[in-house]
């Protein structure tokens, strides 16, 4: 039977490496987003540190519940979901058999794709109500504010700004940003896209409350091939039963 | 080991030869330790108790930069490493920041740092990481320090293989920091500690973007920076510079990024390698060329005087002309050189740039042994009406029909007086060209003087009959050419006349032509 909880908090019995521990890789995460909001360069060793540590918790087999989530407070809703997002992304990488090197750039890859809100004033992202559609405007530029960021800090998160700008973008081509040059985005934006979705949904917002885990699961079946890469929506279909399963019993 | 590293040296009592246990013993001497007893405890203790440390930080830090850097080899090293863990657990924190602040070398900085990173044991990583951050005085927020601390107790706890995987993350996280801390800038870490390194994922694969995926999104975000010259470079390398220039003609006429994209690739060596390679691919040559200005001029006469490709060498000629005459010294230059072909395509390169024809140059260059080498001077100077008439002259008396061709054809026109000598004596030769004949009687005729007329009898008269009439040459295309061009101008001269009036009272048609046509052009 599919747990009704919001997923977010599914993990909420906590483990010695499971979800409630992850406050502390959100707080780092919180720093580093504080850091580039204030102006300052991506501390990119540090972004590392908490790709590494999530890395290291599933790694050896633990599960990946994600972590207990405070929705109360809308400050730290990024961290969260970047934390969250790198954690899931990880594991799927891993079951679409990505070497360890390899899981680690998906993982800090999904853990910056909402990095241009930081860039935004966080007024807007914040807000609590309805965004004006000037708001709504400023809201869609984070890709390319994220691009921007990532493509200039360092050479080594080319994958990072490839997802930070393409994670919007749809399997039929519709989404934004809009594209100059036609082409599909890439399979790792794909996979966080599909994390992304998944992990928002989750989620109590100040506009809506989390949805059941198996309505998300029902909403990216049916826009599987359409809206979403069908392999990795199914993957995590899987990944999510099967965790779902063992926090159950 | 209750810490004596001494005693827990496989060598131990030796003669003193092992570089660890020889550092070791220095510490020990620096906290005023008995040698033997030196446990990384004691010699904290003697180095916290009376100021030691801060007295000899330098030297402590000597002693550690070489356990730490200059005994990797060392087989016994890793007893004093245990010792160091000690001393570093137990050290004070204000003594562990001074010591390694202690160099001002920032390199040894560096190098001491990240080779402790990479050997020191798990348990003493932490707090040397919190006093590295400490001595540079950088940020290390306390959610960063407690991930270090998770990791460093995953790579104590967890069972093998994930414990080494931790460990080897631990301490590739600490070097990234360490670098990133000790770097003037506070900035990344350089790239070849990176886990997550372009070149490392691209040979995995899947985890690493294609170049020219980036190079699109930078051109439609308006962004630069190194992911974007890191993939740039490598399209560039792998032969992608027409792939890159397609994007770019595709971007915003006002887009930065395209304009950054066409300045980084347009370097002369980039220029080289494409002139170099096959199939030629002139648009991309173009489109790089636009960018870089008669700085390409010199690579592009370079590859002219070295292609062995016509194709490329007929291009270039083309291209290198379009600089105009700015590029007369760079060609100078090049006229050193003593091939032939070498001079002869700079010769034709300064007549098809406009640049003016010297008198020094030219005459330097029409009395060249090869033929191929005069030609294109004689073009050259032709054009310059300053020299042409006097090199007419000269290149009219030229042996080689390859000269002569195109002097007779710059000589329609009008034939200069000083030139008409020469012809008219070189028509006369028997070596003279067949084919130019008819051209030059046609020259000679319209030039109207009596040098020309000597020539012109020649061809038309051969000889006197028995009653010392005039007896007209056989019929020929030179023959009639030069009746013609004597009826033309010289009709009331009294050798030509009697010529003429001979050549009026016979019935051949094409005589009758001639005398009536008001000239004959030949083909040369």
């Amino acid at each position: 039977m599919i747990h009704s909880r919001s997923f977010e908090t599914a993990g909420a019995a906590p483990s010695s490496t499971g979800s409630a521990e992850r406050s502390v890789e959100v707080a780092a995460t919180e720093w580093i987003f504080g850091r580039v909001a204030d102006g300052n360069k991506l501390p990119v060793a540090e972004a590392e540190c908490v790709v590494n540590v999530l890395y290291t918790e599933g790694a050896w087999g633990g599960r990946v519940v994600l972590p207990p989530l405070s929705v109360a407070d809308p400050s730290v809703f990024l961290s969260v979901h970047a934390v969250n997002v790198a954690t899931l992304a990880m594991a799927l990488a891993r079951l679409q058999q990505f070497d360890p090197p390899s899981i680690r750039s998906v993982g800090l890859a999904a853990l910056l794709h909402n990095v241009g809100m930081a860039r935004i004033s966080a007024e807007v992202w914040r807000k609590q109500g309805k965004l004006t559609p000037e708001e709504r405007e400023m809201v869609k530029r984070h890709p390319v504010e994220g691009a921007i960021l990532l493509l200039a800090t360092h050479d080594s998160l080319d994958l990072a700004a490839v997802v930070a700008y393409e994670h919007h973008l749809r399997m039929d081509g519709s989404g934004y940003p809009k594209l100059t040059y036609a082409r599909s985005a890439h399979f790792v934006s794909r996979l966080v896209q599909v994390c992304d979705v998944f992990c928002a949904l989750s989620a109590d917002r100040p506009y809506r409350k989390a949805w059941p885990v198996d309505v998300i699961l029902s909403f990216l079946d049916e826009r599987s091939g359409f809206e979403f890469h069908p392999t990795i929506a199914a993957t995590l279909t899987t990944l999510v039963r099967d965790d779902l399963a063992l926090a159950t019993i | 080991m209750d810490g004596r590293v001494e005693e827990s040296m496989p060598g131990a009592g030796g003669a003193g030869t092992m570089t660890a246990l020889a550092a070791w013993r220095n510490l020990a001497r620096l906290a005023d330790c008995t040698i033997g007893d030196a446990t990384g405890a004691r010699i904290a203790a003697g180095l916290s108790s009376d100021g030691a440390a801060t007295q000899s930080s330098l030297a402590i830090r000597n002693v550690l930069h070489e356990i730490m850097v200059d005994t990797r080899s060392d087989p016994d090293a890793g007893a004093v490493l245990a010792g160091l863990s000690e001393l570093i657990l137990s050290l004070d924190a204000n003594i562990l920041a001074a010591v390694i602040r202690a160099e001002n070398d920032p390199d040894r900085h560096h190098d001491f740092v990240c080779a402790t990173a990479e050997r020191l044991p798990v348990d003493a990583l932490v707090r040397f990481a919190t006093a590295v951050a400490s001595a540079f005085r950088r940020e290390y927020p306390v959610p960063l320090q407690t991930l270090i601390e998770r990791l460093a107790v995953r790579a104590r706890t967890l069972p093998p293989p994930a414990d080494q995987e931790a460990d080897a993350l631990l301490r590739q996280q600490l070097v990234a920091l360490f670098r990133t801390w000790s770097s003037r800038q506070g900035s990344h870490p350089i790239r070849q500690t990176q886990a997550s390194s372009r070149t490392r994922r691209r040979k995995s694969g899947r985890a690493s973007a294609e170049a020219d995926r980036i190079l699109e999104m930078a051109v439609e975000c308006n962004a630069t920076g190194a992911a974007v010259w890191t993939a740039l470079d490598e399209m560039v390398e792998e032969g992608g510079t027409g792939t890159v220039i397609d994007r770019v003609k595709m971007a915003p006429e006002d887009s930065a990024t395209a304009a950054a994209v066409m300045k980084r690739i347009g370097t002369p060596q980039e220029l080289r390698r494409l002139l170099r390679s096959e199939p030629f691919d002139g648009a991309t040559v173009d489109a790089l060329l636009r960018g870089l200005g008669l700085s390409a001029a010199k690579v592009m006469l370079e590859e002219l005087v070295e292609s062995t490709e016509r194709l490329t060498r007929r291009y270039l000629m083309d291209r290198l002309a379009r600089f105009g005459p700015e590029i007369r010294p760079l060609i100078e230059g090049r006229l050193k050189d003593q091939r032939w072909f070498v001079q002869r395509n700079m010769i034709a390169l300064m007549r098809s740039a406009k640049c003016v024809a010297d008198s020094p140059t030219v005459h330097k260059f029409v009395s060249h042994k090869d033929a191929r080498v005069r030609r294109e001077a004689v073009l050259w100077a032709l054009e310059n009406p300053a020299t042409k008439d006097e090199i007419l002259a000269r290149a009219l008396g030229d042996a080689d029909p390859s000269v002569l061709r195109p002097s007779l054809q710059a000589s329609r026109g009008s034939l200069p007086a000083v030139a008409v000598p020469v012809l008219a004596r070189r028509l006369l030769d028997a070596d003279f060209p067949p084919e130019f004949r008819v051209l030059s009687i046609n020259l000679l005729g319209r030039s109207g003087s009596v040098l020309a007329l000597e020539a012109l009898l020649h061809f038309a008269q051969n000889g006197k009959t028995l009653f010392g009439k005039p007896r007209i040459a056989t019929k020929s295309p030179e023959m009639l050419a030069a009746l013609a061009a004597i009826a033309r101008s010289w009709p009331t001269e009294r050798r030509a006349a009697a010529l003429l009036a001979q050549a009026r009272k016979t019935r051949d048609a094409d005589i009758a032509d001639a005398l009536r046509a008001p000239g004959i052009e030949g083909a040369a």
